[in-house]
Order: C-alpha cells, then sequence, then structure tokens
C-alpha cells in the first residue's frame, strides 16, 4: 500500500454505555476505494462523521491527507457525503449547486455548470430540490460533494435510492476517478455485491469493531453464492439433481437450494432437470448478501440470539 | 475566520434567504403592523368618529396613547419591541432550524470555509433583515402619519422617535442571538420556539410588576415606553444586560457547531 492519505488509528467513540466505534484503526492509501462495509449501526457513519470533524473521538486519533482531524485546512481537498443527501428544499438545484459553490469559495465560471452536465442533473437544473426524486438527490449530493475537484471522497451509503443506470454511473465514476486522477475513496455500505465491484480494500465493522479487512479478491473467495432452483414438482426435481450427483443444501421453503458445481454451471442443472421431465420455472444464481456473509462470519449462525444491532 | 469566509458564508445565506417563504412573511408582517399602527391613530384622534363608522365598538374605550406625532412613534417603537421580539426571533430560528430540519447541517461543517463565519454570517443576516423590515415598517408609517395629518412634527420630534425606534430594534435583535443559540442546542425550530415564548411571558409579567429594566427581554420595551410614560427608560446597565446576553449567545453558539457531536 502507498502512504496513508486516510488514517484512523485505535479510535473508540463511546455514548453511556454504548460503543459505536471500538478501537478502530485502518489506513487507506493514495488512490484506494476503501469500502466500510456493516449492518445498519455498525458504526460505519459514526467513523465517517469522525474522519470528517463532525464528531469528537472519546479515543484515538484521525488524520486526512497527512493532518490531524479537525485541521480545517484539509476540506478543501475532501468531498463528502453523509447518509441519506440533503439539500434546500425550495431551493433549485443549480441554486443548491450554487450554495455549496460558496461555501468551498470555487471561481464562479463554469464550476456548477460541469457539476450539472457530469451527473446528468440538466433536466432538473431548475427544479426545486423538493421534487426530486431519490435517486436524483443522491446524484445532486454527490454533485455537491464533486464540485471542487477533491483528491478525497468519503462517502456514505453513496448508491443509496439510485435506480440500476445511477448505480453503475456511480460505479463507474468511482472506478475512473481512482484509477485515472488518483482520487483515493472511502466509502461505507451494507451492499456486498456493490462493494465487491467498487472497492479495493474492504473493511467489515461489526457492533463498533473492525472485525476484518480484507481486499476484493480475496472478499470475492469469501462469499458464497447458491444456486435456487424451483419447479412445479420439488420433491421430483430435487430426485433427479441428486440423481445428476448435485448436492442440494438443506434449506426449508418451496426452493431447492444446490452449491458447488451448480452455481459454476447452472447450465447442467437445467438440461438434468429438462431431461428429467421437470423443467425448471424459475433457475437463479444468488450471491450471498452482506448479512449472510456477515453472520458467517461472526458465527451468528451458531448463535441466532446472538443479536446484531 | 476571514473576511473571505465570512463573504462566503453571508453569499449563500442570501441565495437561501432569497428563496424564503419567511422573507415574503415577514415583509407582509411589518406591512400590516405599519397599518393596523396608522388605524390606531385614526382610531385614537376622534373616537366618536371611528364608533359612527363602526371601527369602534360602542363600549370600546382607548387608552395609553395620544394621536400625535411623539404618540405615533412611541407606538411604533413599541411594535418593534413587542413585534420584533417575535418576528426577529422567528427569523433566526429559521435562519438556524431549518438546517437541522432540512437535514443540511452536516453539509456546513467540513468545508474551507469556518463554522464560525457560518454561524456570524447567519447572525448578520439576520441583523440586516431585522433592520431592514425596521426601516420598511418606518417608511411606510411615516407617509401614513401624514396622511392621517396628525400634529405635533418637528425635526427634533422625527430624530428622537426613530432613534427609539432604531434602538428599539437593535436591543431586539441583540437578545433574539438566543434563539439561535436554542435553535442549535435543540438541533431544530422546537426548543428555540419554546424559549422564545418563554422570554417574551416572563419579560411580560417582569415588566409588570415593574422589574423590567433587570430582566434583558423586557429592556428593549422600556426603551420603546410600552410601560407608560411613568416607568423609567432602561439605563446603561439594562442596556449593558442586553449587550451580554447577545455576546454570550453568539459566542455560545459559535463554540456549539465548533465542538458539539454532530452526529445527527
Amino acid at each position: 500500500m502507498t502512504s496513508a492519505v486516510i488514517s484512523v488509528q485505535g479510535v473508540s467513540k463511546r455514548y453511556g454505555d454504548l460503543d459505536a466505534v471500538d478501537d478502530v484503526s485502518l489506513e487507506v492509501g493514495a488512490g484506494e476505494v476503501y469500502a466500510l462495509l456493516g449492518l445498519n449501526g455498525a458504526g460505519k457513519t459514526t467513523l465517517i462523521r469522525m474522519l470528517l470533524g463532525m464528531i469528537r473521538p472519546t479515543t484515538g486519533t484521525l488524520e486526512v491527507a497527512g493532518r490531524p482531524v479537525p485541521d480545517r485546512s484539509v476540506w478543501a481537498e475532501v468531498g463528502y457525503l453523509v447518509e441519506t443527501p440533503s439539500a434546500y428544499p425550495d431551493l433549485t438545484v443549480r441554486e443548491n449547486l450554487e450554495v455549496a459553490r460558496r461555501l468551498r469559495r470555487l471561481p464562479v465560471a463554469g464550476v456548477v455548470e460541469a457539476a450539472v452536465a457530469r451527473f446528468g442533473l440538466g433536466q432538473y437544473e431548475g427544479s426545486k430540490a423538493r421534487t426530486l426524486s431519490l435517486g436524483n438527490a443522491q446524484r445532486l449530493g454527490l454533485a455537491k460533494a464533486k464540485l471542487h475537484r477533491p483528491r478525497i471522497l468519503v462517502l456514505d451509503e453513496p448508491v443509496n435510492g439510485l435506480d440500476p443506470a445511477g448505480v453503475v454511473e456511480v460505479r463507474e465514476l468511482l472506478i475512473g476517478l481512482a484509477r485515472e486522477d488518483g482520487v483515493t475513496v472511502l466509502l461505507s455500505s451494507h451492499l456486498l455485491s456493490e462493494v465487491a465491484r467498487i472497492a479495493t480494500r474492504i473493511g467489515i465493522l461489526h457492533e463498533g469493531r473492525l472485525i476484518e479487512e480484507l481486499d476484493s479478491t480475496t472478499l470475492d473467495a469469501n462469499t458464497r453464492t447458491r444456486l435456487e432452483v424451483v419447479s412445479r414438482d420439488l420433491a421430483r426435481a430435487a430426485g433427479i439433481l441428486r440423481g445428476a450427483g448435485f448436492v442440494l443444501q438443506p434449506e426449508a421453503g418451496d426452493t431447492l437450494v444446490l452449491g458447488g458445481r451448480a452455481v459454476l454451471h447452472p447450465e447442467e442443472v437445467a438440461t438434468a432437470l429438462v431431461n428429467g421431465g421437470e423443467p425448471p420455472t424459475r433457475l437463479v444464481v444468488v450471491e450471498e448478501d452482506l448479512e449472510a456473509h456477515f453472520m458467517r462470519l461472526v458465527g451468528h449462525h451458531a448463535d441466532p440470539t446472538g443479536g446484531t444491532p | 475566520m476571514s473576511a473571505a469566509e465570512l463573504r462566503a458564508a453571508a453569499g449563500a445565506e442570501l441565495i437561501k434567504v432569497r428563496r424564503a417563504v419567511m422573507l415574503w412573511a415577514t415583509v407582509i408582517s411589518f406591512l400590516v403592523a405599519a397599518l393596523v399602527g396608522a388605524f390606531f391613530m385614526f382610531v385614537l384622534q376622534d373616537p366618536a368618529r371611528a364608533r359612527s363608522l363602526g371601527l369602534l365598538g360602542t363600549k370600546a374605550q382607548l387608552s395609553g396613547g395620544t394621536a400625535d406625532w411623539p404618540g405615533y412613534f412611541a407606538l411604533v417603537a413599541q411594535m418593534v419591541a413587542v413585534g420584533g421580539m417575535l418576528l426577529f426571533g422567528m427569523i433566526l430560528i429559521w435562519l438556524f432550524g431549518r438546517e437541522f430540519a432540512d437535514g443540511t447541517v452536516k453539509d456546513l461543517l467540513a468545508l474551507p470555509t469556518s463554522r464560525a463565519a457560518v454561524v456570524v454570517a447567519k447572525l448578520v443576516v439576520a441583523l440586516v433583515w431585522s433592520l431592514l423590515l425596521t426601516a420598511e415598517l418606518v417608511a411606510v408609517s411615516l407617509p401614513l402619519g401624514v396622511m392621517l395629518a396628525l400634529p405635533g412634527w418637528s425635526t427634533q420630534v422625527l430624530l428622537h422617535g426613530v432613534g427609539v425606534i432604531v434602538a428599539t430594534a437593535c436591543l431586539t435583535v441583540i437578545l433574539t442571538t438566543t434563539y439561535a443559540l436554542a435553535a442549535s442546542w435543540g438541533r431544530g425550530y422546537l426548543a428555540a420556539v419554546a424559549t422564545l415564548f418563554v422570554t417574551a411571558i416572563t419579560a411580560q409579567i417582569v415588566s409588570a410588576v415593574g422589574y423590567g429594566a433587570w430582566f434583558p427581554w423586557a429592556v428593549p420595551s422600556l426603551m420603546s415606553g410600552v410601560a407608560g410614560p411613568d416607568q423609567a427608560t432602561p439605563g446603561p446597565a439594562g442596556i449593558l444586560s442586553v449587550i451580554i446576553v447577545g455576546v454570550l449567545a453568539s459566542t455560545a453558539t459559535v463554540l456549539w457547531w465548533q465542538r458539539a457531536d454532530h452526529d445527527r
């Protein structure tokens, strides 16, 4: 890893008896896309707010671009989006960007126009922010975060509310920024599949603790996928698949679940069922979501009463 | 906090204010206040005429004012003291409370423009806004007074009357910084509105029992003469207490924005 652009050392935040963030240390190098993964309440937003100087840590130190938080001189280099995007509802999209431009003390010429064009907001430029869909409000939030072309981006759930095209757009934007412009990105998400596509490194937060750090390829290897099959006669379909050498996982309900070879070659499953006279009515490869991966990680399958935040 | 930061923050505030319903609500409120003041003078000039026109109930009694220019200026000053505390207070509550209600406060916290500049810009905008409203009230009231042909006009009366009105407005605006603190600390409108009502009601009670000069929020009313001609105007101690409240509330608001945990 290159020298750390973002450094978090032994950071904790305690509210009464609750450890919102508990002794977290991590570093993000230049040009990296680091994703904080965790369930709601895991401490992602608290950590991001501490990194942005909005919350004081109970213990520990945070640095951004080599300067201790909350040294205000660094904020000119940082763009951010925290939780749900917010905008002044009675101002237009353009006016909201103009407010951000003034507060960031950017030149008048071209900055707002470029942001409007970059984030596909031209159609809504004159619309009041209160009329925007969640997706377009998210675009506006990202446009504000990118307005000053920061070299560090801190984004809390950046694809929340975006339609599939928007998700792809943000994904390509972030990957492009990191690879081509060397922008360092720290983002948080609970969407495992999305994070796996974007992040170069991933930190998993649970109950305020950083319980695992891994790079994206390691995550892929650790992520379990399964093939779900539905047919008109499930018992008959199960018999056919067992006969064809597939191993069925013990799952309740009206779906057959297969792993291993079936996931790699779902077409063989389909062929076996069709040839056996029990064609599938539904056949889909499902990547386990964060919760499943996470529960496996912390062993909550064995202790369902263990509770998560 | 540099002048450039303050200019940037004030510019951003002006964009927000320009589009605000609050702006026009306050302009109309002070316009109505001017009309009500003139109406009161019209009735006071000749109660019998007002009764005959149906503008005054047959049993209504008017007291506490004279239908002349000094009385008219005193009435306008009282409107600024009482109505101003509510309206100027609402302006500050809106300027600060909206950032929490709209969830936009987080976009003001990690910027090259300091939080202190953001807070001071809001206070300055509120001050200018409130003084412009006062100017509107005076500007509308003067021609209405001329139309009513009120007696007792002189340059000295004008300067003294307008001076009291402006002084009352300034004292009122200084006190409303308390509501900026309450809106910030309460992270929204509710705590600030509650503070506004508590201080306004307490000021009335304290004034009624004759201790207004010792309670900062009653000082603007005393300055305006709302307590009657037999009540002394607030001395330097009263004015100083208002300034102390303003400095403390403004400083506390800046410190709160700089040091509080912004976790919502």
